[in-house]
């Protein structure tokens, strides 16, 4: 059996960035369902926060994500991101990451929302891009073996303690386990648990599922990110940096609605702020099919060619619209979970040997409401800090047993699935599931709702049990990869809902129609969802608060 | 709109090779293929078995070839290929190993990347500074461009190049290799230029530009390729046959303002093209050899002045 000190899953940002670290002192190795280099972190677009410029600090950075926040951040563990962001830019700098630079040669900055400072560094719109493949060619230069295409399907814990895990190879379509003193999981986000999500096919939870199911508890998963610009056809990204850059949000009546809600800071309010406008505006009959318009035609040709290449294109490509002659519709969608899979500041889980980072974990640095440029921070510093970590427990043990049971257990489960002739393609089921969370677990909510989506998610979870496959095969079996997937998606929607129905509030990215506003007194607390057969048992926990007393938050 | 597709299918547990199969389904109107092929899946052939991710054309994984082209699924609308071909034909990549259906092997394409180092080296002098390395605005343009990459493998699999000679290392691992000799912050230039223009280098570019023109990224592997040559020239490195190629090929037309092909092979190959006497002989008996002497074109000096000119502008 293969053998590791550390076996990271996952070859995103965070995966990689941990892969580094922990390779300086022990044996690493990284296992991921796709190529690395076609991860979902290449398509972060806006950028990667940090207080460089000698006007700004880090203390201020902190602030703005505390409010960002709604406060439901732990105030320790974003004083660490904001103080360490600076040295790890600069670390990403000096690997090779191209940066777009100021008229000084340094690197250049913009404003994103919820910033008081223009403090987010970006490479035009293709950040996310450069920096995977920088990190993926330190892993080439340091010869840090990857196995690509491998979907690890579970994590071994035994006596509550890691020992490997075990995965599809997809090539030969063989189970493969590896045996392992520590586990770093960077799977990455969920958001097909929502229709028409910014993310990738491939982010479907993954990590979070497997570490739920096998004993971790995932915290805050009611606080789903709604990104305000979203092309409408598919959900596709158009970065907050169109904002950032200085384009407008206007409705039908041609009106910078934004002008209502945030005064101050108009199109770069925190994203919770602006997309509740632009569903309000949608709702009250001032939307277009829909939609409200991103305009950038004003930033001229150029700076839209020069800055904004990518999102140009995606416009013309999948809307029909170039945004140099007219303004895109867009809408808000699904796009990252702040809840993960609960962590401490070293990004170990609540399973020993465990450890997460980067959009699977939560820390919490986000709280209800993430700032944009501080998720692709957030996998750097915190796969960085996980990395390390975990080769230091991994030094601290000894070589655990491995029950080879577990490798009968998942093939019999796998062979299940193949062998069923009589029940439902997965597709349909994630179809349900998606309609049912775009339905009633949107942008505002309110008990009926969720009670709605509690109760259809646990009917379509009663019938995955019986999920069918087409594919017979054993290589390259992408229709049971998707199957297994879509089980994925359904336990996290259900942790959702859950932690969605018992939060009688509103708070960041959580707005509940009949619990309007924040209540500190009852729910200045993070959810925790632990898996049982019966569904989420959930428990809470307090928000750590160092500087920063909660206070009222407008913009 | 109801489209019609024909896939080549191939299930290594069950097929002796390839086949074809045709499908028909309704789509929406700006349906990409990406799309058409997830909902043929999800609908009519759970088996049918290709890579996607992103959607939006920033991952790489769904290249195939759509009409004989290779192209992103996720970037090529059903109805355009429609309007111009009536149906959509889908095969893999070509010259990599079919795994399954669309799916390839790609690790040979990943082997070629590798080869030219593609991470910052920076001169092992320099003590690196305190904060981040200094960039002037406007200086990294290429680096900008090469970096658009998304290692799809388009070029290099509709390379005219690598498919006659399976070494060629190829147009994108090549506008890698450029983006890092374009770098400012990069201390290994002198030691890229060498890597990059050895043999299976750059002079094996047949400079027929389908790199360029099947990039669905805009990077322009050609220009890149270029942008490497002139370098070596710069430098003069170039011992290389494919740059003696090139040279011979200017002087003679300099001279003559004609291409003297009797003579190139001297040119390039030097006394190696001794080997080539058999070939020779054989061009020979069909009436293929060119005569050696050459009388320049009338406009000669013409000539001579646009290599002035050119000179001059640079
Ligand atoms: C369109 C878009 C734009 C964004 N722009 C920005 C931005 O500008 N700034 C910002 O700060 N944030 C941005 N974000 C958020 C940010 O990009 C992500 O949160 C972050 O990149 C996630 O990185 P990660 O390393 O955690 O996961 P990912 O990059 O998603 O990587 C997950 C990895 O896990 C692997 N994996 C998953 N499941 C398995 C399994 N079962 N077995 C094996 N391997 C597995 C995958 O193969 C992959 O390698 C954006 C997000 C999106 C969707």
């Amino acid at each position: 059996m293969l053998e590791y000190d550390v076996v990271v899953v996952g070859a995103g940002l965070a995966g990689m960035r941990a892969a580094i670290e922990a390779a300086k002192a022990s044996k690493v190795t990284v296992l991921s369902k796709v190529h690395p280099v076609r991860s979902h972190s290449g398509a972060a677009q806006g950028g990667i926060n940090a207080a460089l410029g000698p006007d700004d600090s880090t203390e201020s950075h902190a602030f703005d994500t505390v409010k960002g926040s709604d406060y439901l951040g732990d105030q320790d563990a974003i004083e660490i991101l904001c103080r360490e962001a600076p040295d790890d830019i600069v670390e990403l700098e000096h690997m090779g990451t191209v940066f777009s630079r100021d008229a000084n040669g340094r690197i250049a900055q913009r404003p994103f929302g919820g910033a008081g400072f223009p403090r987010t560094c970006f490479a035009a719109d293709i950040t996310g891009l450069v920096i995977l493949h920088a990190l993926y060619e330190q892993m080439l230069k340091t010869g840090i073996k990857v196995f690509e295409e491998w979907v690890v399907t579970s994590l071994v814990v035994d006596d509550n303690k890691i020992r490997g895990i075990i995965a599809i190879d997809m090539r030969s379509g063989r189970l493969e386990a590896i045996k392992a003193k520590a586990v770093v999981l960077a799977t990455g986000g969920c958001g097909p648990v929502f229709h028409n999500s910014s993310n990738a096919l491939i982010s479907t939870g993954d990590g979070m599922s497997l570490a739920y199911r096998a004993g971790a508890p995932l915290m805050d998963m009611e606080f789903m990110q709604f990104h305000p610009t979203t092309l409408k056809a598919n959900g596709v990204l158009i970065t907050e940096g169109a904002r950032g850059e200085g384009g407008h949000l206007l409705n039908a009546l041609g009106e910078r609605f934004m002008a209502r809600y945030a005064p101050q800071k108009m199109e770069l309010a925190s994203r919770d702020v602006v997309s509740r406008a632009e569903q309000t505006e949608i709702e009250e009959g001032r939307g277009i099919d829909g939609c409200i318009l991103v305009d950038l035609r004003h930033l001229g040709a150029r700076k839209i060619k020069e800055r904004l290449l990518q999102i140009r294109e995606l416009a013309i490509d999948i809307a029909g619209v170039d945004p140099i002659e007219e303004p895109i519709p867009v809408r808000p969608g699904a796009h990252y979970s702040m809840g993960g899979l609960k962590t401490d500041v070293s990004g170990a889980t609540l399973v020993p040997g465990l450890f997460a980072a980067g959009e699977c974990a939560c820390v919490s640095v986000h709280g209800a409401n993430r700032l944009g440029g501080n998720s692709l921070l957030e996998t750097i510093v915190f796969g960085r800090r996980s990395g390390k970590a975990a080769g230091e427990f991994a030094a601290s043990v000894a070589a655990p047993a491995f029950p080879e049971s577990a490798i009968r257990d998942a093939d019999a489960r796998i062979e299940g699935i193949l062998k069923r002739d009589d029940g439902e393609k997965g597709y349909a089921l994630r179809r349900e599931l998606q309609e049912t969370t775009h339905e009633n677990l949107g942008i505002y909510r309110t008990a009926g709702r969720i009670q709605r989506c509690v109760e259809k998610v646990t009917e379509i979870k009663e019938r995955y049990a019986s999920v069918i496959v087409q594919d017979k095969g054993r290589i390259f079996n992408t229709d049971l990869v998707s199957a297994i997937e879509t089980g994925y998606l359904i336990d996290l929607a259900q942790a959702m809902a859950a932690g969605a129905l018992a939060r009688e509030e509103s708070r960041g990215a959580h707005s509940r129609r009949d619990f309007p506003s924040r209540d500190d007194d009852k729910w200045l607390k993070h959810t925790l969802a632990y898996w049982t057969p019966n569904g989420p048992r959930l428990d809470y926990l307090d928000v750590t608060i160092t500087k920063w007393p909660p206070a009222e938050r407008s913009y | 709109m109801l489209a019609t597709f024909k896939i080549q299918k191939f299930n290594p547990e069950t097929d002796g090779k390839a086949h074809y199969r045709d499908y028909e389904i309704e789509l929406p109107e700006r349906a990409t293929v990406l799309e058409a092929i997830i909902a043929i899946k999800e609908q009519l052939d759970g088996t049918l078995s290709f890579r996607c991710a992103c959607r939006s054309a920033i991952c790489g994984s769904c290249a195939m070839r759509i009409n004989s082209c290779a192209r992103l699924a996720c970037k090529t609308k059903v109805a355009d290929e429609v309007a111009r071909f009536g149906t959509v034909l889908i095969e893999p990549l070509q010259k990599l190993k079919v795994i399954k259906d669309l799916i390839v092997d790609m690790d040979p394409f990943w082997r070629m990347v590798e080869k030219v180092r593609p991470w910052l080296m920076p001169d092992p002098h320099e003590t690196p500074p305190e904060r981040e390395r200094l960039v002037a605005q406007g200086t990294d343009r290429d680096v900008m461009r090469d970096s658009l990459c998304i290692f799809c493998a388009c070029c290099h699999t509709d390379c005219n190049v690598t498919e006659i000679e399976p070494g060629f290392v190829g147009p994108a691992a090549l506008a890698r290799g450029h983006r890092y000799v374009a770098d400012t912050r990069d201390g290994a230039t002198e030691q890229r230029i060498r890597l990059l223009s050895d043999s299976h280098g750059i002079w094996e570019c047949a400079r027929c530009f389908v790199c360029t023109q099947v990039c669905p990224k805009g990077v322009d592997p050609r220009e890149s390729i270029r942008q490497i040559g002139h370098l070596a020239f710069e430098r003069g490195l170039v011992s290389d046959d494919g740059a003696r190629h090139a040279q011979a090929f200017l002087d003679s037309v300099k001279a003559s303002g004609r291409l003297n092909e009797a003579t190139l092979p001297l040119k390039t190959r030097g006394l190696g093209v001794l080997g080539m006497t058999p070939l020779a002989i054989r061009m020979f008996l069909k009436g293929k050899v060119p005569f050696p002497l050459q009388k320049p074109v009338p406009d000669v000096e013409e000539i001579r002045k646009i290599f002035e000119l050119t000179e001059k502008k640079r």
